[in-house]
């Protein structure tokens, strides 16, 4: 082997490993560079606070990656999580007043919303798969729809009632962590098992690769997709759940436009639209980029406004750098 | 007098991994019907997509009435008054005839408004001249196919052309549509025009061609007049002394593992056929004969009407590629890239795609038994990597073909589908592919392959099945045919069944 085929491949890896760690070499950049310019960034309470901000959409985030790995949009989960905020709500008030304990109550809430927001998920998995209705225009309806379902079934107004004590779910901490980063770090830790060592996970990446050849090599394409849909919209319901009991209230428009951020997380992380490609960490990093992003500029007083603009830019950008990059990549690769 | 008015002069061109053009000079006369024909991979796409400005020559000249012509792109080529008519119908469905005939040229009355007028007037007129009878105000669709070719013909004629490019334009025509397209092209002849059919049925030279031009692995074989040259001289042009490898002892035994018994869809007519286990079968046919849609359906990936399907004496109901897996069928298509790669995953995934489940024994990737997998394949099939973890995209045709076959051997099938196994790879890896499938065969797996090289079919296979429009209308010991006898059986024409358009 010549000394210069040696020194191109080290060439190309050193490349290869580069762009693998951009993101997160840009994070520890934005990091410092916070902790000089924005007052009370870089301190154990803020930070926590960065952690239990991102963690209500970064659990939806980690559903979303799957959704797009395969190919897929889901427009809805901002609205998923204003309904399954007030069905808890409305169920458990429900039930407490027939006389039962509101532990109990709350439970079974709880778990009657999750199981519903899974059955609702898979049930529109399979009009978008059946009745080949793109994900786009169906979680686009379904975004006006639960939003809709939410503002009537608590007629447009929060649902108060809920004992003192469930706000501690939402609110609480465990030790120093806020319990809603326990809930993203568990949902994370799963979703890294599940994407990276189950066939289930193989199988998203192999739809959304390509559908096609997928389902020649007998995948069930359909199910993988029911189980996504389904799984993300519970997530979306935890969330909501998580975030009615942090508002102590069951709150129709809760949850309003999160869709945007959960996306930007999971395209910031290196996830493709047109499916195939994407991972659990590069979300983890989006949404601590995002959350990062947006507390500092709030630090430094950013006009809010001015917060909507570098969000547009912060997702153009990174759009741009994994197009690009894995273009040249690919291009190196190609070239030897 | 002859007098040579498109010229093509030491025409080389070079793809990734093969020759596809080697030095080839060839000349055609105005006035005349010239066929080009060639088995596939002879080059005589290539070189017409050369002529039509779609591929550029690596090196030679191309002369067009004595004038040579450079830079040849596809608006150029229509500019020089070289017209292609391509074998896929391009007319958008649903706009009127006479916007497709003169789309991109639509009369004007001023800047902005079009002059529908003139637009019918001039369509009509161009209609006219071809002798054509259809309204060129009725919209696409509700034109038979037959009919549609001749308007993509009036189409290439309203660019009024020197050379006039057929490229195989039968392919998806009747006898009847066959026949009125012919008196087009007869008509087009007498005006001077310089007319290349490009055609696979060798019947039709004798009704249409005045000369032939006959292509081989890249290079010009012959031209000869089509008066006193016969259908046997003809095919040995194309296919040249077939070269016979060694194929080991057929491993053929009685027990049958796959029945079909009256097979009907769309395309299948009444499909009967048993494959025995260790057999090789073949099937031949034209592009359209059904020979992929039996494969798909009895996978499960399209639907049939009746018929029965059976597996190792099991009938199976409502097949699907799940259910065939399960059963020990694997299934490799004809298009790799859509239907059979994941090409943004890498080598390794692609390779245990259709065995997540066997990876997995407790429901959790076993990256061991994973490994293994994957080098069994990659040694096995001699697949070559730097590392298992490059993507699928970046490998060459015939590696990308054997990562979809290891992926499928992974499965250890009883019975495997190969569509045009040999598809778009090179000499050598198509020889690994069929040791690959010989050595299968030997450990008593079963094939069935669909392919369109004729030679191939008899070297590979035990048994070959002739189909025609989607009946399977013989079937043979591959040691007792010859490719000029698969091919007469392949493109006999089917006179009493006949259906109106």
């Amino acid at each position: 082997m010549s000394n210069q085929l040696e020194l191109k491949r080290k060439k190309l890896k050193r490349g290869f490993v580069l762009s693998e760690w951009l993101l997160e070499i840009l994070l520890v950049i934005l990091v410092i560079a916070f902790a000089f310019c924005a007052p009370g960034f870089f301190t154990v309470g803020n930070i926590l606070n960065i952690l239990r901000n991102i963690s209500f959409k970064g659990v939806i985030a980690f559903g979303m990656t799957m959704v797009i790995i395969a190919g897929e949009i889901d427009l809805s989960v901002g609205s998923m999580v204003g309904l399954s905020g007030v069905m808890t709500a409305l169920i458990s008030k429900n039930l407490i007043s027939a006389g039962m304990g509101d532990g109990a109550a709350i439970a079974a809430a709880i778990t009657i919303t999750l199981v519903f927001a899974f059955l609702a998920g898979s049930g529109i998995s399979v009009i978008i798969t059946k009745y080949n209705v793109p994900s786009f225009i169906m979680t686009l309806a379904m975004l006006n729809a639960l939003r809709g379902a939410a503002l009537l079934a608590s007629g447009g107004f929060p649902i108060i009632g809920y004992p003192a004590w469930f706000n501690k779910l939402g609110s609480g901490y465990i030790g120093p962590i806020p319990s809603p980063a326990i809930l993203f770090i568990a949902v994370m830790l799963i979703m890294l098992f599940v994407m990276n060592k189950t066939p289930f996970g193989r199988s998203v990446y192999a739809v959304g690769s390509n559908k096609e050849s997928a389902k020649l090599s007998g995948i069930n394409v359909n199910k993988v997709k029911l189980i996504i849909f389904g799984s993300t919209w519970t997530l979306a319901a935890a969330a909501g759940i998580m975030i009615s009991s942090q508002l102590n209230s069951g709150t129709p428009m809760a949850g309003q436009s999160w869709e945007t951020d959960v996306i930007s997380s999971v395209i910031i992380g290196g996830a493709s639209l047109s499916g195939g490609a994407g991972t659990i960490r590069g979300t983890l990093v989006g949404c601590i980029f995002l959350g990062v992003l947006l507390n500092g500029m709030t630090l430094m007083n950013v006009n809010d406004y001015w917060q909507y603009v570098v969000r547009g830019l912060l997702i153009t950008g990174a759009v741009l750098m994994n197009t690009q990059l894995r273009g040249r990549i690919m291009k190196l690769v190609a070239k030897k | 007098m002859e007098q040579y008015t498109l010229e093509a002069k030491n025409i080389s061109k070079q793809f990734p991994g093969t020759l596809a053009l080697d030095n080839v000079s060839v000349s055609f006369q105005s006035g005349a019907v010239h066929a080009v024909i060639g088995k596939n991979g002879s080059g005589k796409s290539t070189l017409m997509k050369i002529f039509s400005g779609a591929y550029e020559a690596d090196s030679g000249e191309i002369y067009l009435y004595g004038e040579k012509i450079a830079n040849n792109t596809l608006p150029q080529a229509l500019k020089n008054g070289i017209a292609t008519v391509y074998q896929e119908l391009s007319l958008v469905n649903d706009l009127r005839i006479s916007e497709n005939i003169l789309l991109n040229r639509l009369p004007m009355k001023n800047k902005f408004t079009i002059d529908w007028e003139a637009v019918e007037k001039k369509a009509a007129a161009v209609l006219d001249e071809l002798g054509v009878d259809i309204n060129p105000n009725s919209y696409v669709n509700e034109l038979a196919v037959g009919q549609q070719q001749l308007v993509e013909i009036a189409k290439a004629m309203s660019y009024e052309p020197k050379v006039l490019i057929l490229d195989e334009p039968t392919s998806a025509l009747s006898e009847s549509e066959c026949d009125k397209l012919f008196t087009v092209v007869k008509k087009l002849r007498e005006k001077g025009i310089i007319i290349l059919f490009i055609t696979h049925r060798l019947a039709e030279l004798y009704k249409i061609a005045d000369f032939v031009t006959v292509l081989r692995d890249g290079k010009l074989i012959g031209t000869a007049e089509i008066d006193g040259l016969n259908p046997k001289a003809l095919v040995n042009m194309m296919f040249g002394e077939v070269e016979q490898k060694i194929k080991p002892e057929s491993n053929v035994q009685d027990e049958v593992v796959l029945e079909i018994r009256n097979l009907c869809s769309k395309q299948l007519k009444n499909i009967n056929f048993e494959l025995h286990k260790g057999e090789i079968l073949g099937i031949a046919g034209s592009l359209g004969a059904g020979r992929t849609e039996i494969l798909r359906s009895v996978f499960g990936l399209d639907k049939y009407d009746s018929g029965e399907i059976i597996v190792s004496g099991k009938k199976v109901n409502n097949p699907s590629p799940i259910k065939m897996k399960k059963m020990g069928m694997a299934y490799t298509s004809e298009n790799r890239k859509e239907e059979g790669l994941c090409l943004e995953l890498s080598i390794g995934e692609n390779l245990c795609m259709a065995s997540f489940e066997d990876i997995s024994p407790k429901g959790i990737v076993d990256t061991r038994i994973e490994d293994e997998y994957i080098s069994r394949q990659i040694e096995a099939l001699n697949i070559k990597v730097t590392s298992h973890r490059a993507q699928a995209l970046s490998m060459s045709g015939g590696n990308q073909q054997k990562i979809v076959v290891g992926n499928w051997l992974n499965t250890s099938p009883q019975i495997m589908f190969m569509d045009e196994p040999s598809r778009g790879i090179d000499v050598n890896a198509k020889q690994q592919i069929f040791n690959i499938m010989w050595e299968e065969s030997k450990k008593g797996v079963s094939i069935i392959m669909v392919s369109s090289d004729l030679e191939e079919l008899i070297e590979v296979c035990d048994r070959i099945l002739i189909m025609c429009h989607g009946k399977i209308v013989d079937s043979y010991k591959a040691t007792d045919l010859t490719v000029e006898e698969i091919y007469s059986l392949c493109m006999q024409e089917e006179e009493d069944n006949e259906q109106p358009a």
